[in-house]
């Protein structure tokens, strides 16, 4: 049996979420993010009866990429779409790029003076970044590169998944493995 | 011994210039890492390398060796493996 050849994937060109705030959202995104809106959908139903009616919205996020909305019709809101408070309901969220030191800035002084709450600018390994909400909670981020990731990244990241994959189990438990376990394996690649 | 593996990257080299000027600590290259050890304890206050937190709470990434005894914002100190 022979491989069949790798597929390209070019790029993300949206993400979704669903939206009880339709106006709140269209004036976050189009008017104080900048973002066009490009195209929207509209809809009775999806062919099943339980499937609401509902407004399908995109934005133009940059280098060819959109973010999305679905405002379904009708339905009782999520209390938090965005996950709870706290550290889980911070990972799942768009990061966008700029490109320069002032531009960060100049996001932050925006944000700030549309009555946006903006986090200071945090420096990461590779990144610099800030830190906000959208009017349904959705944590977002603008991000600076401060250093283009290279080979050295990628080889110690591939060890940092190893380390992972072997020290912990999928699923709940972690079968009592700490991060400590993590980072003596990773030591342990690292120098064999 | 204790170790503490760092990989030579920018913004890690606050670390690594510490820890090659500190006389408790010894600095050996191991390809793109630097592996950093200390005879007892190694023991590195935050203050004194400069890093700032979100880099500082990353900066084990490279992988230990031994046991952590305290790592926090203000200090990071690894002992020998207990077992």
């Amino acid at each position: 049996m022979t491989d069949m050849p790798m597929p390209a994937l070019s790029g993300v060109h949206h993400t979704a979420f669903a939206t009880w705030k339709p106006k709140e959202t269209v004036e976050f995104y189009r008017d104080i993010l900048g973002l066009k809106p490009i195209h929207a959908v509209t809809a009775k139903g999806w062919g099943r009866d339980s499937h609401p009616d509902f407004v399908h919205f995109f934005f133009a996020a940059g280098a060819g990429s959109a973010i999305a909305f679905f405002y379904y019709i009708g339905t009782e809101p999520m209390a938090e779409p965005a996950g709870p408070r706290g550290y889980l309901g911070m990972a799942r969220h768009t990061a966008w790029t700029v490109e320069t030191e002032a531009e960060l800035d100049a996001w932050a002084a925006r944000l700030q003076s549309k009555g946006v709450k903006v986090s200071e600018a945090i420096q990461h390994e590779v990144i610099r970044s800030l830190y906000f909400r959208d009017p349904n909670g959705y944590p977002l981020e603008i991000s600076l590169t401060t250093r283009t990731p290279d080979a050295r990244d990628e080889a110690d990241a591939a060890l940092t998944i190893q380390a992972m994959i072997e020290t912990f189990a999928d699923g709940p438990g972690s079968q009592g493995k700490t991060i400590e376990d993590m980072w003596r394996r990773k030591g342990e690649l690292v120098d064999r | 011994m204790p170790a503490l593996y760092v990989l030579s990257v920018p913004e890690f080299q606050p670390l690594i210039d510490y820890a090659e000027a500190a006389a408790d600590l010894t600095v050996t290259h191991l390809g793109d890492y630097r592996k950093i050890e200390a005879a007892g304890e190694i023991t590195i206050r935050r203050a004194a390398t400069g890093l700032g937190q979100a880099v500082w709470f990353g900066a084990l990434v490279g992988g230990i060796e031994g046991e952590i005894l305290e790592f926090n914002e203000k200090r990071l100190m690894i002992g020998p493996n207990m077992t």
